[in-house]
């Protein structure tokens, strides 16, 4: 089910309803609710993988269970394991096994040997990196003692397959969630309302930005051999708005939609264009994602304590895993692996920390100098988007052929073009709002602070026309639902 | 149910909500039914049509309305046996009553068609007994792929199912949220209903504005499409009249986003051409002559089928197989090389102009005399 389909719209009110008004006195019922609703908005798209999720469950729990009651440091280690080769294990046969298999044969081919193989005709469970790292998180830190392991079965469920970030995140630390499903929770009409207002920014980004921006994008990197270097530089910016947009907006939903049922997730995107390092960049962009590989595999790699080749070693670690984190495909490896290298300088001349706060904090405008510094970012960004949105790396490569050739000083031109024009003064309109609202959670959790209802309403309904009128309606998948 | 919960602060949220929704709803709704930009909400637009037709003129003027439901009227209207009758999508719509002399003449064509739409407008000929001597049918190969997500047939779904079912079935009472209605809340209808809203707010308000009714014509070319008196069509002056230039650029745009109605296209599938079959031998057991037609695409198209669609060729070899062994007489080809038809012979990607379509069907003179279906 998307978040963008009427099935979405009619599921919403009818769980909200049943949460609040059936199951609201009885704090079990709620959570079986929860998980109920999870799984068939997880079985609207395929009921078969509903299985993995359950053994997933089934399998974090019980050895959450049984590391509370080991003392034994090598049993304890083994629980660990298992639960990260179980998890591990299905995400690499339905992630990975095609593209190990693939590259392996290829790899003998060089030798001249001829390895015959027949790649699977395997499809990826929506969501199987999200939640695979979400029941990871749980074991490791109840491992680590970080978190007390949970008795309670149909809460661990819920926390598992919780409906609005099940499939594309933000991926949840269990030390966040978890305990939230413990607590009795009451209807917060200040939250709700909240709520609805980042579902609404959330479906904005998705259906105005994001889709109107990939149809650009789409038409541009799929027949990027027919167009000129400036034509390739607008299908680049348009997908750097493509991908913000989709992902973003899914999270603002996802966000919106769990605050509706009084859980409070944390913020996944926070302006991540506004950057002024690319260290900043990868503070604000899928910062659950980022967090993650931090602790559970940049911190234990030995983090930035070991001198320089340490932390270069592992930001270059963490960086080509998260690569390969959203897909099996070398394009992905590539993109994390330039992320690595831009951050390098910043990590040698020790200036990754430079910037933690809010680009022009307080003030309406930017300096020239943080101006200057948020478009050399944006740049490297857009250049790095390329590997991520190429089919292979050849195609990658000729596409920033193409554009750093004569060709990029030609006039742009295909088939699209009022299109783009109308979506790229959607996307400054955009950019604008952002901007003003970059110190909020998401960019218009400010309109409260507008006093006047009708204007406060008369706004929302702005927002919900332009969405009408402007947006792209063929229930686009999510980018990174495929992830 | 637990109505605690319905505190003051519950209250004034599903209320706010509430309200807003509605709002948001009704402009939707009206916006829909309003600008109606497939005149959906027009119940007397397809049946205007037809009475301009049996009326012994073209209608010109038209556009967005239900073809499905215009077949059924044409039907309802004739009482003779049609000596040649076409069945197909907009690839045969352009076959005229003016390159058969003297035969009762009918095209039946519908944009898009399905396996579904052929079978369900045979049957409205079936039911009323007055089957056809001779199908010119169109064969896309969209239609044996059943990832095509075609489902405009709908409109003729009584018509369909009666054809499986071999029984008569009567009309069931729509249940009220149909396709029709559905559109009342579709976001993508709203788009189109808004832009065409100016129109009719223009017609409501001054006399002398374009109307947006087909209106009777009897020149066959006119600015808009025109349906002729034979059910055939003709295109738009903007269509008709386009360069060769524009024409090579309308092909080399069709094969740049996903190709019309063959994307997932895996195989043929065995259900359909086991339809498909049945269908045949149900027009042969009536002694009615079957010829099957194949349009060609436009060659810059059939460059990119060939490469990257093998599949249709592979429809291609499949019907010329099924053709041989069931004695059908087989016109035409997917691939105008083997046509000697040129870019010059297309309108766009995949429609072929008057005279490929003559080439295609073998005929050489053009009288140039429609038999209008009033005159039967």
């Amino acid at each position: 089910m998307f978040f963008n389909s009427v099935d979405f719209a009619i599921f919403l009110p009818i769980v909200f309803v049943l949460y609040w008004f059936v199951a609201n006195n009885n704090l079990k019922f709620q959570n079986f609710l929860i998980v109920v609703a999870s799984y068939v908005f997880y079985g609207w798209w395929d009921w078969r993988f509903l299985s993995l999720i359950l053994f997933s469950t089934l399998v974090d729990y019980s050895i959450g269970v049984r590391l509370s009651k080991e003392e034994n440091t090598l049993k304890r280690k083994i629980l660990l394991w298992i639960s990260i080769v179980v998890n591990l294990g299905f995400l690499g046969f339905f992630k990975y096994y095609n593209f190990f298999l693939d590259n392996f044969i290829d790899a003998f081919s060089i030798f001249g040997t001829k390895i015959n193989a027949n790649s699977l005709n395997i499809i990826l469970p929506v969501g199987i990196s999200f939640y695979t790292f979400q029941t990871l998180s749980y074991t490791i830190d109840v491992y680590r003692k970080k978190l007390e392991p949970t008795k309670n079965f149909i809460a661990f469920s819920a926390f598992v397959c919780f409906f609005p970030q099940l499939v594309a995140g933000p991926i949840e630390r269990a030390t966040n969630l978890l305990p939230q499903f413990y607590k009795k929770r009451t209807f917060d009409y200040n939250r709700a309302v909240d709520g609805l207002r980042q579902i609404l920014w959330g479906l904005f980004k998705k259906i105005v930005i994001a889709d109107n921006s990939a149809q650009i994008a789409n038409e541009i990197f799929n027949n990027s051999t027919e167009h000129n270097g400036s034509t390739l530089v607008i299908g680049a910016l348009f997908f750097t708005f493509q991908i913000y947009g989709d992902f973003s907006g899914y999270s603002d939903i996802a966000i919106g939609t769990s605050r509706l049922f009084g859980f409070d997730l944390k913020q996944n995107f926070a302006f991540p264009y506004f950057s002024r390092d690319i260290a900043e960049f990868w503070r604000r962009w899928h910062i659950s994602l980022s967090t993650w590989f931090r602790d559970y595999l940049y911190i234990p790699l030995g983090g930035s304590r070991g001198g320089t080749w340490m932390k270069v070693r592992n930001t270059f670690i963490i960086f080509i895993v998260s690569g390969f984190w959203h897909g099996a495909n070398w394009t992905f490896v590539v993109w994390g692996g330039l992320n690595a290298l831009y951050f390098l300088p910043l990590l040698l001349l020790n200036k990754n920390r430079t910037n933690t706060d809010n680009v022009a904090q307080g003030k309406y405008f930017p300096t020239i100098k943080e101006l200057s510094q948020m478009g050399f970012t944006f740049c490297l960004t857009v250049l790095a988007w390329i590997f991520f949105r190429a089919k292979n790396i050849s195609h990658a490569y000729d596409y920033l052929s193409t554009i750093f050739s004569k060709s990029v000083f030609k006039f742009p031109h295909f088939e699209q073009i009022d299109l783009a024009f109308s979506t790229a003064l959607l996307i400054s309109l955009f950019m604008i709002v952002e901007w003003i609202g970059r110190e909020k959670q998401y960019a218009i959790e400010n309109i409260i602070s507008i006093k006047n209802r009708g204007f406060r309403y008369s706004i929302y309904l702005g927002i919900v026309i332009l969405i009408m009128i402007m947006g792209n309606f063929e229930e686009n998948e999510f980018i990174y639902f495929q992830f | 149910m637990n109505l605690s919960i319905f505190n003051s602060d519950m209250k004034k949220f599903i209320l706010q909500t509430s309200i807003f929704s509605l709002v948001v709803l009704a402009f939707l709704v009206s916006v829909n039914y309003y600008g109606d930009s497939a005149n959906l909400f027009k119940p007397s637009y397809e049946n205007k049509i037809a009475e301009i037709i049996f009326d012994n003129h073209n209608a010109t003027n038209i556009s967005n309305y239900d073809e499905r439901k215009l077949q059924k009227e044409f039907v309802n209207r004739i009482d003779d046996r049609p000596d040649i009758l076409v069945l197909g999508s907009s690839r045969t719509m352009l076959i005229k009553s003016t390159l058969f002399e003297g035969k009762k003449f009918i095209n039946n064509s519908v944009s898009a068609a399905s396996i579904e739409d052929l079978i369900a407008i045979y049957q409205l000929y079936k039911a009323k007994k007055i089957l056809p001597k001779k199908i010119i049918l169109c064969v896309d190969p969209w239609i044996f792929n059943k990832n095509n997500g075609k489902l405009n047939w709908k409109s003729l779904t009584k018509e369909y199912n009666s054809f499986s079912s071999g029984k008569e079935i009567t009309e069931k009472k729509e249940f009220i949220l149909n396709r029709k209605t559905k559109q009342l809340f579709s976001f993508s209808y709203f788009q189109a209903s808004l832009s065409n809203l100016p129109s009719v707010i223009e017609e409501k308000m001054d006399s002398t504005a374009l109307s947006l009714d087909p209106v009777a014509s009897d020149d066959i070319y006119n600015v808009s499409s025109t349906k002729l008196v034979d059910g055939s069509l003709s295109y738009s002056k903007e269509y008709r009249e386009a360069s060769k230039k524009l024409v090579t650029i309308k092909a080399q745009s069709y094969i740049k986003v996903k190709l019309y109605a063959i994307e997932d296209f895996e195989e043929v599938s065995p259900e359909i051409f086991e339809e498909f079959d049945a269908f045949c031998q149900e027009i042969l057991s009536n002694n009615i002559e079957l010829v099957f037609f194949l349009s060609p695409y436009h060659p810059v198209v059939f460059e990119k089928l060939k490469n990257e669609y093998e599949i249709v060729l592979e429809v291609e070899n499949k019907i010329s197989e099924y053709s041989k062994q069931n004695k059908i007489e087989l016109l035409g080809s997917y691939d105008p090389l083997k046509l000697n038809v040129t870019g010059d012979g297309f309108y766009d990607g995949m429609h072929s102009k008057e005279n490929t379509i003559k080439k295609i069907l073998k005929i050489e003179t053009d009288n140039d005399v429609y038999m209008p279906l009033s005159e039967w």
